[in-house]
């Protein structure tokens, strides 16, 4: 439970920050809540030589309207996503997953940027993160690029992030029209991590009937995923009761299931397609 | 009343449900001592202060111990060792109601109320006596929903943290709505009763297998649920 040795540095900007990892880009991690981070290295699971702690660059941490965009900084705590009033009212399902992480130690310390960093299998923002098909911004010493979060979770504890690179900023188009989302989880009771969790953003026609559903999937594969077949069910769909069961059958299908001690990967399934329905329920119900 | 403290007491068996309570409680704390402290009461000097018609208990002591004058057969020293014997032991009792709901889909289990009544005979500190009864019902749900040490085929322990073990926390547990009744002990000379964590028993069976547990495991054939 004693961390490997490491040096630890700590950048005022994101420039600095970015010209300390290219120094050794293989043997480096960015440091920002630690709350995914410390736990491996603790574990040994994860032995960095240099830790760059970010989490006292100012500038990282913001939540703000650009145009047609939402912007948020990759240091921006949990606390700060589940208590903004500005995000209650455009885009409620950034709320409503930041307040289902761990306790209010946790939120206050944990970023959002340093939860898709990780990519874990348990964790809530990458549902989330997909369900509003965000795109989120990678920097390093060649520059920018932005990745789509359906491309940037690519398999257990890894995604797009090239050595080198830090993700810098999370942007979501703001949801127009009739819309509603819900964040349905089932926590670990030990852990507080998502057995299953399950966020859905739903875009209405006037009449009500589904205009388009995107839906993030946690917990129950190797990472999170969007369950297609329960999206296109919904698509077009008047959401009745018939309509959500049918989506809803569809929340594991092919995916490749986590068994462990807590549920086994017929219980997740089960799990997913149970709170898949209720999510989507709940997210038609808060549509306005 | 002393306890839980080794470097002071030559036996002693923990707080162990606020037996020693009840032990104090049965005894009396000065009896053992009363026989010891007239033994020597010949020996005991005069008050030295004109009109003054009793000792202090350091100028009691200090006879005991200097011991000049004891009459033969008499011990020094001015203290005691007492085993205690009830005539029966005691027992509580009570009755808890856990109502729950179950979510037939998810073999969730949410409490909805918890409400117990427990005899403990004669109170002596209420706060403690709550005390052991929130512990007692929150080891009670914790056994019975939450914890469970797991090793594999190897034997390593799989449930060695509290990120795999859960142990009950506070929004685990429902809101505990207690009253009790005071029926005193016979045979116990302040009436109490040692409240062992009895309310474990009482809980366990409520929420363990064979009954409501066995919906989380099968919640996929969820016609077994009771």
């Amino acid at each position: 439970m004693i961390a490997a040795q490491f040096d630890y540095k700590v950048p005022n900007s994101l420039e600095e920050a970015v010209s300390l990892i290219a120094a050794d880009p293989d043997g480096s991690k960015i440091l920002a809540g630690g709350h995914s981070l410390i736990p491996a290295m603790k574990l040994r699971l994860a032995q960095p030589q240099v830790l760059v702690d970010i989490a006292r660059i100012k500038s990282l941490a913001y939540i703000r309207e650009q145009g047609d965009e939402i912007l948020i900084g990759a240091t921006t705590t949990h606390y700060q996503l589940e208590s903004s009033a500005l995000l209650r009212q455009i885009c409620p399902l950034l709320p409503l997953c930041a307040a289902s992480i761990g306790d209010v130690q946790v939120r206050n310390k944990g970023t959002i940027g340093g939860s898709l960093a990780h990519s874990d299998p348990a964790g809530d923002w990458p549902a989330a993160a997909l369900a509003l098909k965000a795109e989120l911004v990678l920097i390093g010493q060649g520059g920018e690029r932005v990745v789509k979060a359906d491309d940037f979770f690519v398999d257990f504890l890894t995604t797009d992030l090239q050595p080198g690179e830090i993700l810098r900023e999370i942007r979501i188009k703001k949801p127009t029209g009739k819309f509603g989302h819900a964040y349905e989880k089932v926590p670990h009771p030990a852990s507080g991590f998502a057995v299953v969790g399950v966020a859905v953003n739903l875009s209405l026609k006037a009449d009500g009937s589904c205009e388009s559903a995107s839906i993030g999937v946690t917990g129950v594969g190797v990472k999170a995923y969007r369950p297609n077949g329960a999206e296109s069910a919904l698509s077009g769909s008047s959401l009745n009761d018939a309509a959500v069961i049918e989506a809803a059958s569809h929340a594991c299908d092919g995916v490749d299931l986590n068994n462990d001690l807590f549920a086994s990967g017929e219980y997740r399934c089960h799990l997913a397609k149970v709170h898949t329905r209720r999510a989507i329920a709940k997210a038609k119900a808060s549509a306005k | 009343m002393l306890q839980g403290d080794a470097t002071r007491l030559s036996f002693e068996g923990g707080t162990y449900s606020l037996q020693a309570a009840s032990a104090a409680a049965a005894t009396g704390s000065s009896d053992p001592v009363v026989p010891v402290a007239e033994a020597p009461a010949a020996a005991l000097p005069e008050p030295q202060t004109e009109g003054r018609t009793s000792l202090t208990i350091q100028e009691i002591a200090l006879a005991a111990h200097i011991a000049k004058d004891l009459p033969p057969d008499t011990e020094p020293g001015l203290s005691a060792t007492y085993f205690f014997e009830p005539k029966n032991f005691t027992f509580p009792f009570g009755t808890h109601i856990a109502v729950v709901e179950v979510d037939r889909e998810t073999g969730d289990i949410k409490f909805l109320r918890y409400v117990a009544v427990d005899d403990c005979g004669k109170v002596i500190n209420p706060m403690l006596v709550d005390g052991q009864i929130h512990g007692g019902i929150v080891q009670s749900i914790g056994q019975a929903m939450y914890e469970e040490v797991v090793y594999d085929e190897q034997g390593q322990l799989i449930t060695g943290t509290l990120m795999d073990y859960a142990v009950p926390r506070a929004h685990h547990v429902p809101h505990f709505e207690l009253d009790r009744t005071e029926t005193p002990s016979p045979g116990i000379r302040w009436a109490s009763r040692v409240l062992v964590r009895q309310v474990r028993l009482v809980l366990h069976p409520l929420l363990s297998e064979p009954s409501l547990m066995r919906c989380r495991h099968s919640v996929l054939s969820i016609s077994t649920c009771p």
